[in-house]
């Protein structure tokens, strides 16, 4: 009988390499097309990591091969044997290209690192060492902190704008959370080659959302656990165009039509398997939508009860300034009256100070001190 | 420095000496300190103990003892405070920071006794006796004096006994350590426990290196005192505690006590700069080196240039190490500098009707101070364009108003008005920068490795651009100490660039030991002569204009050369298969142990580090017309002027120290919190040092 923790914990994992048996090269897989000047960084990125035991995959989607071919020349000696290129002559999209290079790859780890992306020299010494850490044996890959960094390309030079923390951090990676969206980028990632033959390939048939798509079905292998450091580094070009632009920032429109296809196929899909799940969805969504009405109602109630007291308030404060202009005025005749007084008591003053002598005799007749002297 | 037989082979204070003696005939008695007075270690600073102990517990149990040494560190902090606050108690033992440790390091639970005895076996091996102290104690013997140590510390009293004997101390009559009082002389009432060592002890001379606990506090409790400083060490904090920090710490102690060798007030400039060079140099360059040869052997490098002024040094130590004969590669002396380089890449970036955003750029760069408009046209060419010079004039008012940064933006829309004339003059610069790179033959096929300090590639870029410009292909390699992000931007013009110690993808505040050693690491590997501004054709050779280099030349004679010297030293040792100072190997060398030694030096300077660093100048911009002190020379009246001279300082540790020592009494809690808020970002322990 299977335990209960099996039982609460269903994982693909179980027979995940023990950290003894555990080798540590990562399988990088690199797509790229007509994009020399983000290539160069990006292959510096890789070469600059601390932890040397990779291997790079370098899948030219289509782009010109001769450019690619003298640029690379350069950078071969450095590489030594850690390069496969994968020359495709006509471009067959992102997550095919993907697949090109995972037809090839013998390793222990995959990691895909965008052309346009960089990472920390410690990324993959910080993620295979998590990973291999007997206590996290149960997570099928390891997801870093993410650094935004803006940036514009100028002539032949990109210029660094400004670097943000990525607006998205949770310190445990929430199924439910990864299939309302995806929120960490491919470069964040590092997954066990044992969880990605389970996985099998990427998402051909997706022009976009192929991420997304590949790590929640990550996920369904087993978890996918957090190190807090910002190690990836998210490279955005807001007002790029052509081949230089982000598909997340200048292709929304794509995004939001494949967001519902690619929903609509996966329903169809589920509920073709399974009829009686359209019992199961309607009642939710109608209870979804039941709850959302009395919301709705209650949000109403709310604002009114809320423009009410906002009337009232309003109300009280217009009172209280009134009291305080009334005060204030009063207050202004008091000082008059004062003033008034004050003046008409001058001259009864000076008499009395001047008839000081006369009081000082009357008071010595009298056999008292005079007052004043 | 070698020990013999436990202590030091100094020469004998016999000033220091006699006038002990005598004074301990006054007294009667007489009490020792013990940890840098009576016994010193030879490491830097005493915490560096514990990275030896790191690295031996790594060897013996893995990865899981990483981190060893500052988790030591600060459980001895901790278990200071707990016992202060729940006990009352003013001194700790070993037990209690072990205690502690297995909160910090709970992994490391079974391997606390390992990790202890270890501890023990580094003291013991790094602990030696001091001459000095030993004829003392001798002395005192043949009259009958009797001797008591008395130490502040939490180690016990039969380990120190067992270390003092082996140093050589013979007949002591108390030992008396304060984890076994439970009183320290810091506090002062361990002298009420020194006078319950009998009547001899009522009155004593007491004999340490701390100004506070060995001379201070005695004095208030009747004893007198005699301070002893030559073996005395300083605590630095700068550098991240690790094993990578060890070839620095033992190198750099053992130069320190081998210059204390002799009796002298103090050892000559010349001598402090050639130790700084033998040790951090030394380390710099060795560790570089070795990092050059395997990447010019992976790149298949057939030429090597070595750029002007810095790369000086790199050529001299790649010939003192004979890497040029084992490469097997041509290598030659580059001169080449900012000034023909940019003006020359400006032009091909430029037309007659619109100068370069990156051209202008350059032309207009003022930093730290304000420019005359003279200077920044001299500085260029540009002063021979009357009619921009005239533009300048009705625009600015004088050839002599200074100019500052709300002055670029019009500066340069005045400059591109002129385009045509500006672009006629840079190609003069273009053409003859291109005349001197064939010559050096920079633009024939093959691979080229240029050496350079690095930090953004801006001058491979280029260079890269000018060569290509003739549509000769060329395959160039930079290989440089450090890089910063916005080395980046320049990475697709560039081609291949790599750095030894520092990493463009990393932020710079991730590296603050070179972020804060970069200044003086250009001036110490420069080469005497100026700048290069251009050239000329001489004997049908094309030959480098220099600027004069005065200032920089007077810097040159009086501490980079020695600097230098003692750098090539260490490197020509440790590449003969000898070892430098402290016994370390050329081995023991890689860019970890590189960035702690510039972490140890530059984020917690020694004080005569700081007097002697606080000389060097430095100058910012391409003019060189002005040589600014890397450490503020006037003192800040208000705290907005501290904050800014720190903001802008190239070495913000040195500025911070400096200022700080110079503050006047009542501002000097305010100068502490100013600083200690605009550095907090590098953490408690760097902080100690303004605290």
């Amino acid at each position: 009988m299977r335990s209960i923790a099996h039982g609460f914990y269903p994982n693909a994992l179980h027979h995940v390499a023990l950290p003894g048996e555990l080798k540590k090269q990562v399988c990088i897989v690199m797509r790229t097309k007509d994009r020399p000047i983000l290539l160069v960084r990006a292959l510096a990125s890789v070469l600059a990591q601390k932890h040397s035991d990779w291997h790079l995959y370098l899948v030219n989607d289509g782009g010109d091969h001769a450019q690619l071919d003298a640029l690379l020349a350069d950078y071969l000696p450095a590489f030594g044997a850690r390069i496969t290129i994968i020359q495709i002559a006509a471009s067959i999209g992102m997550e095919a290209a993907s697949n090109a290079a995972l037809r090839e790859m013998r390793g222990d780890f995959l990691a895909v690192h965008d052309d346009d992306d960089a990472w920390h020299p410690e990324f993959l010494q910080e993620t295979v060492s998590y990973l291999g850490e007997p206590a996290n044996s149960h997570y099928c890959a390891v997801v870093t902190q993410v650094e935004t960094v803006w940036e514009q390309i100028v002539e032949d030079r990109v210029v660094e704008l400004g670097r943000e923390p990525y607006p998205i951090w949770q310190p445990e990676v929430d199924l439910v959370h990864l299939l309302n969206r995806n929120w960490f980028p491919p470069i964040a990632l590092l997954a066990r080659m044992q969880a990605v033959r389970e996985v099998g390939h990427f998402n051909e048939a997706l022009p976009v959302l192929g991420d997304w798509d590949y790590h929640w079905r990550l996920l369904m292998t087993g978890d996918i656990g957090t190190l807090a450091r910002p190690l990836a580094h998210y490279h955005h070009r807001r007002h790029a165009q052509g081949v230089y632009a982000n598909t997340v920032l200048t292709a929304v429109e794509k995004h939001l039509r494949h967001d519902v296809l690619y929903r609509n196929a996966a329903i169809r899909s589920f509920l073709k398997e399974s009829p009686g799940g359209f019992g199961l969805m309607h009642g939710l969504l109608r209870r979804m939508d039941n709850d959302l009405a009395l919301h709705r109602q209650q949000f109403g109630w709310a604002h009114d009860r809320h423009v009410d007291l906002q009337g009232r308030m309003a109300k009280l404060m217009a009172d209280i300034d009134n009291l305080q202009a009334g005060l204030a005025r009063q207050d202004a005749s008091i000082e008059r009256l004062h003033a008034s007084i004050e003046s008409a008591l001058q001259m009864p003053r000076r008499i009395w100070r001047r008839l000081l002598p006369l009081r000082a005799w009357v008071a010595r007749l009298r056999g008292r001190r005079p007052q004043g002297a | 420095m070698k020990a013999i037989n436990g202590k030091l082979s100094w020469e004998l204070d016999e000033s220091f000496v006699s006038k002990a003696v005598e004074m301990a005939r006054e007294t009667g008695a007489v009490t020792l300190d013990i940890f840098d007075t009576a016994l010193t270690r030879l490491v830097d600073s005493p915490n560096d103990l514990f990275a030896i102990v790191e690295a031996a517990l790594i060897e013996r149990v893995g990865a899981l003892a990483k981190g060893f040494a500052e988790a030591r560190e600060e459980s001895e902090a901790e278990a200071r405070r707990q016992a202060m606050q729940l006990r009352g108690a003013e001194e700790i033992d070993v037990d209690d920071i072990y205690a502690m440790w297995i909160q910090r390091m709970p992994a490391m639970a079974p391997h606390r006794q390992l990790a202890l005895s270890l501890e023990l076996e580094a003291e013991s091996a790094h602990l030696v006796g001091v001459p000095d102290i030993l004829e003392v104690t001798r002395r005192l013997g043949a009259l009958g004096l009797p001797y008591a140590f008395v130490s502040d510390m939490y180690l016990r009293q039969d380990f120190l006994a067992s270390v003092l004997t082996r140093a050589g101390y013979r007949g002591w009559a108390h030992l008396l350590i304060s984890s076994e009082t439970g009183r320290t002389k810091a506090s002062g009432r361990q002298w009420q426990v020194v006078r319950k060592l009998g009547p001899a002890f009522q009155r004593v001379l007491h004999i340490g290196d701390d100004i506070h606990a060995d001379a201070t506090t005695p004095i208030a409790h009747g004893m007198s005192t005699l301070v002893y400083a030559r073996a005395r060490s300083e605590r630095r904090v700068g550098a991240k505690l690790t094993p990578a920090l060890m070839p620095y710490s033992l190198m750099r102690r053992e130069t320190v006590l081998r210059r204390r060798d002799k009796l002298q007030a103090e050892a000559p400039e010349e001598a402090f700069w050639f130790d700084l060079g033998q040790v951090l140099g030394g380390i710099v360059l060795a560790a570089y080196l070795q990092w050059l040869a395997e990447r010019v052997r992976t790149h298949k490098i057939d030429r090597l240039y070595f750029c002007s002024r810095d790369g000086g040094l790199v050529l001299r130590g790649w010939e003192a190490a004979g890497l040029a004969a084992k490469a097997g590669v041509p290598s030659r002396y580059f001169y080449i500098a900012r000034r023909p380089l940019n003006l020359a890449a400006g032009f091909l970036e430029s037309t007659p009707d619109r100068l370069s955003p990156a051209l202008l750029e350059f032309l207009t760069s003022i930093w730290p101070r304000p420019l005359p408009l003279d200077v920044i046209l001299r500085r260029s060419g540009l002063e021979k364009i009357d009619a921009l010079v005239r533009d300048l004039v009705s625009t600015f008012g004088s050839l002599t108003t200074p100019l500052w940064h709300e002055h670029v933006p019009l500066l340069r829309e005045v400059m591109n008005r002129h385009a045509a004339q500006v672009h006629a003059r840079l190609e003069v610069e273009f053409d003859n920068l291109r005349g001197y790179l064939a010559q050096e033959q920079f633009d024939h096929a093959g691979r080229i490795g240029m050496v350079d300090m690095g930090w953004h590639a801006s001058m491979q870029r280029s260079l890269r651009r000018i060569v290509r410009h003739g549509a000769r292909p060329m395959s160039l390699v930079g290989f440089y100490y450090g890089l910063w992000p916005a080395a980046q931007s320049n990475r697709f013009g560039a081609g291949v660039i790599e750095a030894a110690f520092s990493s463009e993808f990393m932020r710079m505040e991730e590296q603050p030991e070179m972020a804060e050693a970069v200044a003086y690491l250009e001036e110490l590997h420069s080469a005497r002569h100026g700048t290069v501004l251009g050239y000329v054709r001489q004997d049908g050779r094309w030959m480098p204009v220099c600027a004069k280099a005065g200032l920089e030349a007077e810097q040159f004679d009086r501490a980079t050369r020695h600097f230098q010297a003692g750098a090539i030293e260490t490197v020509g040792r440790l590449f003969r298969g000898e070892r430098a100072p402290g016994g370390i190997r050329l081995d023991d060398l890689g860019p970890d142990a590189v960035r702690a030694a510039l972490g140890a030096t530059f984020l917690s300077p020694s004080e005569e580090e700081l007097r002697h660093l606080a000389t060097i100048g430095h100058c910012a911009t391409f003019d060189h017309s002005h040589i600014d002190p890397l450490v503020p020379a006037s003192v800040p009246t208000t705290l907005e002027q501290l904050r800014h001279e720190i903001s802008v300082s190239e070495w913000k540790t040195g500025s911070a120290r400096s200022l700080l020592s110079v503050a006047p009494t009542a501002m000097q809690g305010q100068v502490r919190a100013t600083i200690q808020e605009l550095l907090a970002h590098r953490g408690g322990r760097y902080l100690r040092q303004f605290a």
